[in-house]
Parts: structure tokens; C-alpha cells; sequence
């Protein structure tokens, strides 16, 4: 059948009916296709990790605990990410927005050069960056105290604490995805922050990575993003180590050479960082990895194996550092395709071991936990910028009292203690025990036991302690002298020592 | 109607437009109704089309109570409640009785209404005067209550008027009030227009693929139009509604944005309701023709949402009197016409407002066509292109100026908007951030759903049929009907794209 023929056919009632019926069958089979493949496939994606998305799928709702009306949110939630061929239509609609339209997909966003950013859902960042997101006096002083507090109790510890504050991919380079952003930067949280700190006059050891990423360039804007990802590249990496290490008293970086390597540095016989490409290697002589014990410390919530911790050890003495970071700094280390592949950092022979955690263990509950029996000589904890116009966090009520005993003054001998000062306690416990339980479990729920402060023999504070080979325990300050003893209720626990600190009273 | 947290008047939940009713719901309601209306086949002719009401009413009552819950059990009564007092109208001779029965009817269906929507703001207004202090009843407004309440009503003042035989079965009622595809959001479709469907219906090939057509058009409206214009409209609207001025140029492209997003989200709706109902063998009437087009106020409602502008016009604009009592009377019908239209709408004075804008320049309108009339002058139409022009006009301005009140939560953020789109006030820093909102896709978006508006395509159709074979141009419209389809559930599923990026600590 010529064209003019098969047009003719098609101008027919009989040709016209068989072209819907080929136009109808094809549709509603496309549609049918999807129900008819999530019944083959069942649950599947109810463990599954979602492509490119670093989130578990969402799960098929437990109809028997939902309530009926819930029930409808809670299948099309599920189905949301089990839809058959999502990834396919995700991929589609990625690249329509982010190649052919140049327009935002999600939470990327294309700029220039063919750069990719990824930004919040509420674009946080570039908030941040206008400088319009504006926390309240208070919350500015929660943060401040937060690090403030942590560095003081760290330094109690005898320990160094670094907030290491990372900038996100378009804080680095405004004008990249919006040439108008550039010209309206404003007073960001981080400077802010740095204000309230310097005004109070604290010296938080909180550090700025920006500055790291913006380099040595010369006045030329340098940037060290990867073009798709949000991570940085590998000399950015390297350079944010860096500047963490000058922060740690003692801890240096090995050298970094570019794309090209020494040949003993490329063979892994001597130290040295260099990029293939894309990723940052380190070559560190006789360090191992190893599944660290700090883990469980820190319980490992994440569902993603790629996002738990490791640790590095090299023969000999040195600094142990913990670090408590983002994918940032872990990204070129831990492999997400392959948890299984070596975690190397490029800190030179000052360091002996090194914890990495991921970024969110970090609360106070972990703290105490590391300060249980091994303080380590550093810990690091990285966050990004625009976290900050979140919510401050893990500032607890036992750290305001740990902060408030280390900043306080030990009492000089023989010289009474000022009218009208407060005393801070530090008490120091062994072998807590509660409930039967010796030491917290990895899900953190046990019975906690009680110490009682005592003034001459009367109660005047009383703090929860957990169960654990040796627990510090700080008390809010108290008003007065007298003679100070610890009571444990709840459970046993042996006082090893207290110690008591004054602080001035208020001008 | 229930108005979306986003402003515009359309169900928050139970959108055709996800993935799960486009790929699971929809093909499998539709094969159940197909598979029911085969089994009744062999049945007599009475009841040829009882197990395909039947499936549809149980697809119907499942797709409701997906979105609302025990809400469901509300229309079922609406059913049990009106096909009972239709079946009592029809039974009663004596005209007094009649009357009792629908006017119990009405008041029941209304009181329904008045309760779930109108309760919290009758009591809020009378809080507002002196000495006077009411609980606010907080009761939550179940999906689609205007419209089916509205289709209830009109079913049974039409079977007490006698233009319209009850249904003849609770099955068929229910099948008619409740029928998904235009449960929740229009076209209100009566009982008249559909009676014989219910029925007796052709489910041919022919009006599934034309059917399928449709529905891709009104999806693509709703997710490749409404959706992207949406952004920008949202963004500027919570600026405002946080008391910030925002740059001139862009407050216009939000009122641009928001007078397309509400047209294309909508007639998508209609749509994709027209074309399911046509693939189940209903032919509900058409509720959009295109009104930005309109030359006049008047034209305006005749083209927009028509389903509704046509049951106020027969259910209380004409037994009020119509334009039957003089010029007067009718300015006065037509205002507490689109006073209670504003009303249905949304409970609240600025629905209230909206309302009465539209009804002042529709009197205004009026009057002035009774002068004319009475002065012989030639009709509008006939004043050349300067003339449509500035009738254009003043109908972009009547509905712009509507749009900004109808989106507009409250006096603070109308205020804000109408300040910048007058260029005053400075912008505060935090608007800056609006322009993250203004991208190639959105402009696409506006030009194309700017020239689809007016009545480019049938145009473009009409030209196309002179053009080319039939063949070719059902091939073309098809193939562009498959593509939008196929385009526009990558990006509805490029809405579930989710990437856990460490938002908390």
C-alpha cells in the first residue's frame, strides 16, 4: 500500500477503528503494565536504597497499626518510590531539566560550564548567603554555646575540639547557577556567629573551611566542586584537611602532589595525596583500617553501610583524633559503591589513629561516651554552613554544667572561697552499674542510676548517670560553701574522686 | 470547595495527577469497569449495566475513601438521603406535599454544607460584633462536598420540576453522585445530562482513544503548566504573606503565573474528568471554553467553570426572577448570585469580595447593554480591532485584578501585592531569593500556556484538517497526545525525587 493509499485507508471508518484500537491498546497496556509489574515484584523495594537519592525506599506501611484513614497516604507513599520504571522516568525528567531546560530538577540546579548544584529544598544555603535568614538573638548565643561549651569541656578533658564549618557548593561559587546571586551577598549565620564569639570574648576554636576552598588562586575565583556532585574535588579536600590540621596542635598533612605523584607515593611506599581524576588518593605507609570500636559509641542508625564509620591505625605513637563529619570530607575516602574499599586520611606520622564517625554521632550522649575511658587528644566536628540556620543541638544540660565547671577556677590553697561564688563539681564514677546493666547498650536505652550532690549532707543536685567502666558527672553550679559528698541511687557505682571549682559571682 | 493551603480552589489530596492514580488506580477502576460492563452482557436490558454502576460505585466509594477516610460515610448518606426524598418527589402527587419534600431535601443538603464549610466562618463574622462571643467549630470540610452537594440539589429540584425522571435504582444514584471522575472537582454534572448513560452507555474503541486523548491534554495542563507556573506564584504569595514587598516586574509575572495556574490546573482537572468519564461511556459537559479569550465579564462566566455558572443561573438566578423584573432587580439577582458564588468558593470575606467584584462589573455590564439597547447601538462586537482590544483589556483586568483578592489570604498580603505590582515599597532582601523561581521552564511555561489559552489549538486543528489527510492529522494529534502523556509522568515522577541530603542533625 502506497502512501496515498494507506492515507486513504486511514481516512476509512474501518482503517480509522484500527488505528485507535492500536492507539488504545497501546496506552492502556503501558498503564496496566504498572500494576500488573508491582504484583511480580512484590515489596521489593521495601530495603532497597534508591538510586542517586542516599535514602532508604519508603516502606510498605503496616496496614494492621495504621489507622484506615492513614492507610491511602501511607500506599502511595510506598509506591511513590516502588513505582516500576521510576528510575527510568527520573532519569528522563533529570535530564529534560537540568540539560534541555536548564532549569532546577529537585534539588539540583544547573549553573554554568555545565556545573551542577545541589541546594536544599528550601534553598538554605543561598538564604544563608543573602544573608535574609536571620536567627534570634537567642538561638545566636545556643550556638555560640554550643561551641563554646563543647571546646571548654574538651579542654577539661585535656582534649581539643575544632568546629570545622564547611560551605556548601554554591557558598563557594554564588555566581555559577545565579549570576545575580554574587552581587547579593550579605551578612551570613557564620558571620554572625563569629561576632557573638569574638563580642564574648570566647575562643571556640570554630574554623571556617571556605576559606580553604576559595585557595590560593591569585585572585582568580577558585573552585573545587566536582561538576556534577556536591562534594568537593580532591584538591579541595585536601586543602579542607589541611586546614583542619593546622587547627590540632601537632598534626600535620602529608604532601600533595597534584595528578602526578612520586613513584614510591603512587606504589604506596611513601606519604603523599594526589588526584586521579576526581578522587583524592592517599598513600599513608603501614596505616591500617579497621572496624573501629568507637562504633559502638556511636550506634549505627544508618541503614546505609556506606555512611558508617571506620577507623585508620599506623604503628607508633601519636595523636588519636576523632572525627565527626559530613560526606564532604568522607566522600573521597569511603567509597559509596564500595564499603568495603580502604579509608585512608591524609594526616602525616603525628597521627597515630584516627575515628571517623559520620557527621550526625556526635551528640552529647557520644561525647560522654568518648570521654569514658580512651579521651581522645583531638576531635573535629564538621558541619556545613547552612546547618546553621537550622537548630543548634546536643547542647545539653550536662554539657552547660561540664562547660560551666571547666571555665570555672580551682580554689587556691588556703585562700577562702570568694562570698558570694558558686561552686562547680566534677565527680568522677566507676564501674556504674543499673538495672544490671554495666555499660549502655548500642541502642542507648538502659536504666540510668543517680548521683546526689550533698552539702553537708544535704541534697542539692542530682544528676542521671549511665552505666559505664568510669563516668564523669558535673553539676550544676551551687551557691556557698561547705563540705561536698556524692550519693549513687538507683544502682552502684564507686566515687573516685570529686573536684570542686568556684566561679565569681556575676559584676 | 476546599481550598488548598496554596491558595486556588482545588482538592489537596486524591489528584488524578500522581503516580499512583495515573499507573495503578486508574487502569485497574478502568479494566474492573470494562471486565463488569461485559458481565452484563447476557443480563436483560433493564439491568444490562448494573454490574458496571455497581463497579464503578465500589471504585468510586474506594478512590474517596483513599483520599478522605471515614468522610466517605458522608456521601453515602448524601446518596441514601437524596435518592430517597427523589423517590418520595416522585411518588407524591399533591403539589403542597412535593414541596414539603424538597424543601426538607434542600434544607437537609444545605444544612450538610452550611455545617462542614460555612459553620467556622458565620461564627467568626458574629465574634466580630460587639458583645457577642460564639465557639469556633472546628470541623474538617470533606473532599468535594460542594460539588456533589451541588449535583444532589439539582437532581432532586429537577425531579421535582419533572425535568428529570429519578433513577431507578439506589445502584444507578450512587453510580451518578459519586462517580470518581468528577467527584472531587467538577464538572458538576446533573442528573439530566447523564441519566441515560447511566442507563444504557457505548464503551466503543472510538471513545476510549478520544477519551485517552483528552485525559493526556488535561494532564499535561495539570503537570507540565500548572505545576511549573505554580513555583513562582506560591514563592511570591509567601513573601507577600510575610509582609515583603517584592520586585514590580516579578509581583506581575506572579499574577501571570497565578491567572495561569489557575485556569490550567482546573480545565486540566475538567479534562482529565471528561476524558475518563468518556472512557467509561459518559459525556460530561464541557467547563472551560477558553475564557481568557472573553471580550466582557459577561463572556467570562460563560466560559468559565460552566458546569457552575450555569446551575447558579438555572437553580437560583432564574427562580429569584431573573433579568424577568426589570433592570433593577436583575443587577440585584445577579449580585446575590455571585455573592453566594464567591461564597461557594471558600468561606471567607475575600471569596465574598471576589465574588461581589465580578457581580459589580457584570451590573455594570449590564446597565450599560440596557442603555445601548434602549440608544439601538450596534452590539460591542462590531467596533474593530481597537475596540477588542480594549475589551481584552478591561476583561485582563477585571480577572487580574480578581485573581490577586482570590489568591490573597488575607488583607496584609493583598495589600503587599497590590503595592508591588504598583511599584511601591522597597523590596526586602528575602525577595531576592524569587528569582530562583524564574527559569527557562517557567518562561516555556508562560509563553505556551499564555498562547494555549486563547483558542490557538482548534484553530490550529481546523488548519491542520485542511492541510493534511485525516489520517495524518488524527496520527499527529495522537502521537502528541502519547508524548505530553509520557512527558508529563516523567516530570510527576520526577516530583517524587527525594534525595536525602542531611537536612537534620
Amino acid at each position: 500500500m502506497d502512501r496515498r493509499g494507506l492515507a486513504n485507508w486511514f481516512g476509512t471508518l474501518r482503517g480509522r477503528r484500527a488505528a485507535e484500537a492500536l492507539f488504545s491498546a497501546l496506552l492502556l497496556g503501558f498503564l496496566l503494565s504498572f500494576p500488573v509489574r508491582t504484583a511480580f515484584r512484590g515489596r521489593v523495594a521495601e530495603t532497597a536504597t534508591l538510586d542517586g537519592e542516599n535514602r532508604a525506599a519508603t516502606p510498605f506501611p503496616d496496614l494492621a497499626a495504621l489507622p484506615a484513614e492513614e492507610w491511602g497516604r501511607g500506599i502511595e507513599a510506598w509506591y511513590g518510590d516502588a513505582m516500576p520504571s521510576r528510575n527510568h522516568f527520573l532519569k528522563r525528567a533529570r535530564r529534560w531539566h537540568l540539560g534541555l531546560l536548564l532549569s532546577p530538577f529537585g534539588t539540583c540546579v544547573p549553573g554554568r560550564g555545565g556545573r551542577i548544584f545541589r541546594t536544599g529544598r528550601e534553598w538554605p544555603e543561598i538564604e544563608d548567603y543573602l544573608g535574609s535568614f536571620r536567627l534570634s538573638e537567642s538561638e545566636l548565643d545556643r550556638w555560640a554555646d554550643l561551641f563554646a561549651g563543647r571546646r571548654a569541656w574538651a579542654e577539661a578533658m585535656g582534649c581539643t575540639f575544632v568546629s570545622a564549618i564547611s560551605p556548601e557548593k554554591v557558598q563557594t561559587m554564588p555566581g555559577a547557577p545565579f549570576p545575580w546571586l554574587a552581587r547579593h551577598r550579605g551578612e551570613c549565620l557564620f558571620d554572625r556567629l563569629e561576632a557573638r564569639l569574638a563580642e564574648r570574648g570566647e575562643t571556640a576554636n570554630v574554623l571556617s573551611l571556605r576559606d580553604a576552598l576559595h585557595a590560593p588562586s591569585g585572585g582568580r575565583p577558585l573552585f573545587l566542586a566536582d561538576e556534577e556532585d556536591h562534594h568537593p574535588d580532591a584538591e579541595g579536600l585536601y586543602r579542607m584537611y589541611a586546614a583542619i590540621a593546622s587547627a590540632i596542635p601537632g598534626c600535620g598533612v602529608v604532601p600533595w602532589y597534584g595528578g602526578t605523584p612520586p613513584p614510591d607515593t603512587a606504589a604506596g611506599r611513601a606519604p603523599g595525596c594526589w588526584t586521579d581524576g576526581k578522587r583524592l588518593r592517599v598513600s599513608s605507609p603501614g596505616a591500617e583500617t579497621f572496624r573501629p570500636d568507637i562504633l559502638a559509641l556511636a550506634p549505627e542508625a544508618s541503614p546505609l553501610p556506606n555512611q558508617r564509620g571506620a577507623s585508620v591505625r599506623r604503628e607508633g605513637g601519636g595523636l588519636h583524633v576523632v572525627m565527626a563529619h559530613t560526606s564532604y570530607l568522607r566522600y573521597t575516602f569511603a567509597s559509596w559503591d564500595d564499603p568495603g574499599e580502604a579509608v585512608r586520611f591524609p594526616f602525616d606520622a603525628s597521627v597515630a589513629r584516627v575515628d571517623s564517625l559520620p557527621w550526625k554521632f556526635l551528640g552529647d550522649g557520644d561525647l560522654d561516651r568518648l570521654s569514658n575511658d580512651a579521651v581522645p587528644d583531638a576531635i573535629v566536628q564538621e558541619i556545613n554552613e547552612w546547618h546553621l540556620s537550622q537548630f543548634p543541638t546536643g547542647y545539653t544540660a550536662a554539657k552547660r554544667n561540664a562547660a560551666a565547671f571547666a571555665r570555672a577556677e580551682p580554689p587556691e590553697e588556703g585562700k577562702p572561697v570568694p562570698p558570694g561564688a558558686e561552686i562547680c563539681v566534677r565527680a568522677i564514677l566507676s564501674d556504674v552499674e543499673a538495672g544490671g546493666f554495666r555499660g549502655v547498650p548500642l541502642e542507648g536505652k538502659c536504666p540510668c542510676a543517680t548521683a546526689t550532690l550533698l552539702r553537708d549532707g544535704i541534697p542539692v543536685a542530682a544528676e542521671p548517670v549511665n552505666p559505664g567502666f568510669r563516668r564523669p558527672v558535673f553539676f550544676p553550679p551551687v551557691a556557698g560553701g561547705g563540705t561536698f559528698t556524692v550519693e549513687i541511687g538507683g544502682g552502684t557505682a564507686t566515687v573516685e574522686s570529686i573536684v570542686l571549682r568556684f566561679r565569681k559571682p556575676p559584676a | 470547595m476546599p481550598r488548598a493551603a496554596g491558595g486556588g480552589y482545588y482538592p489537596p489530596e486524591m489528584v488524578f495527577s500522581t503516580p499512583f492514580f495515573l499507573t495503578f488506580f486508574l487502569p485497574l477502576a478502568l479494566v474492573l469497569c470494562w471486565a463488569a460492563g461485559a458481565a452484563g452482557h447476557g443480563l436483560p436490558a433493564a439491568r444490562r449495566w448494573g454490574p458496571a454502576n455497581a463497579a464503578l460505585f465500589a471504585a468510586s466509594l474506594l478512590f474517596y475513601f483513599w483520599g478522605e477516610g471515614w468522610g466517605v460515610g458522608w456521601l453515602a448518606a448524601s446518596v441514601v438521603f437524596n435518592h430517597a426524598a427523589a423517590r418520595t418527589l416522585s411518588a407524591l402527587r399533591r403539589r403542597a406535599a412535593k414541596r414539603a419534600v424538597l424543601a426538607a431535601a434542600v434544607t437537609g443538603n444545605l444544612a450538610v454544607l452550611g455545617w462542614f464549610k460555612y459553620a467556622g466562618f458565620a461564627a467568626r463574622s458574629l465574634d466580630l460584633l460587639p458583645g457577642v462571643s460564639l465557639p469556633v467549630p472546628d470541623v474538617a470540610l470533606p473532599l468535594g462536598i460542594s460539588f456533589y452537594t451541588f449535583q444532589a440539589l439539582a437532581y432532586v429540584v429537577d425531579v421535582y420540576r419533572g425535568g428529570a425522571a429519578p433513577a431507578r435504582s439506589f445502584l444507578d444514584f450512587g453510580c451518578y453522585l459519586t462517580m470518581f471522575p468528577q467527584l472531587v472537582a467538577g464538572p458538576i454534572v446533573r442528573w439530566a445530562d447523564v441519566a441515560g448513560r447511566v442507563r444504557e452507555r457505548d464503551i466503543g474503541l472510538s471513545r476510549v482513544a478520544s477519551g485517552l486523548r483528552r485525559f493526556l491534554v488535561g494532564l499535561a495542563k495539570k503537570a507540565l503548566v500548572a505545576n511549573t507556573v505554580a513555583d513562582l506564584a506560591d514563592a511570591a504569595w509567601a513573601q507577600a504573606g510575610a509582609g515583603h514587598a517584592i520586585p514590580t516586574s516579578l509581583a506581575w509575572l506572579a499574577l501571570l503565573c497565578y491567572s495561569l495556574q489557575i485556569y490550567y490546573d482546573f480545565s486540566g482537572y475538567s479534562d482529565m474528568a471528561i476524558g475518563i468519564g468518556r472512557m467509561l461511556g459518559f459525556d460530561f459537559p464541557e467547563n472551560f471554553l477558553h475564557p481568557y479569550a472573553s471580550r466582557s465579564v459577561r463572556e467570562f462566566w460563560r466560559r468559565w467553570h460552566v458546569s457552575l455558572s450555569t446551575w447558579f443561573r438555572d437553580y437560583l438566578y432564574i427562580p429569584l426572577g431573573g433579568s424577568r423584573c426589570g433592570a433593577a432587580r436583575a443587577c440585584f439577582n445577579g449580585l446575590v448570585v455571585f455573592a453566594l458564588c464567591g461564597l461557594w468558593h471558600g468561606a471567607s470575606a475575600v471569596f465574598l469580595l471576589w465574588g461581589l467584584w465580578h457581580g459589580a462589573f457584570l451590573t455594570v455590564e449590564r446597565l450599560a447593554s440596557a442603555r445601548r439597547r434602549g440608544k439601538s447601538a450596534p452590539p460591542a462586537d462590531n467596533g474593530g480591532v481597537f475596540r477588542a482590544i480594549a475589551a481584552h483589556a478591561y476583561v485582563v483586568f477585571v480577572f487580574g485584578a480578581g485573581w490577586l483578592l482570590f489568591r490573597s489570604e488575607g488583607a496584609a498580603d493583598f495589600r503587599t501585592m497590590l503595592l508591588s505590582l504598583a511599584g511601591a515599597g522597597a523590596p526586602a532582601p528575602e525577595t531576592a531569593l524569587l528569582w530562583l523561581h524564574v527559569h527557562p521552564k517557567l518562561l516555556l511555561a508562560v509563553a505556551c500556556g499564555t498562547v494555549f489559552s486563547l483558542p490557538v489549538l482548534p484553530l490550529l486543528r481546523h488548519r491542520l484538517a485542511r492541510l493534511l489527510p485525516a489520517g495524518a492529522c488524527w496520527t499527529l494529534e495522537s502521537a502528541a497526545a502519547a508524548a505530553l502523556g509520557y512527558v508529563s509522568l516523567a516530570f510527576l515522577v520526577g516530583g517524587t525525587y527525594n534525595p536525602f541530603l542531611y537536612f537534620r542533625f
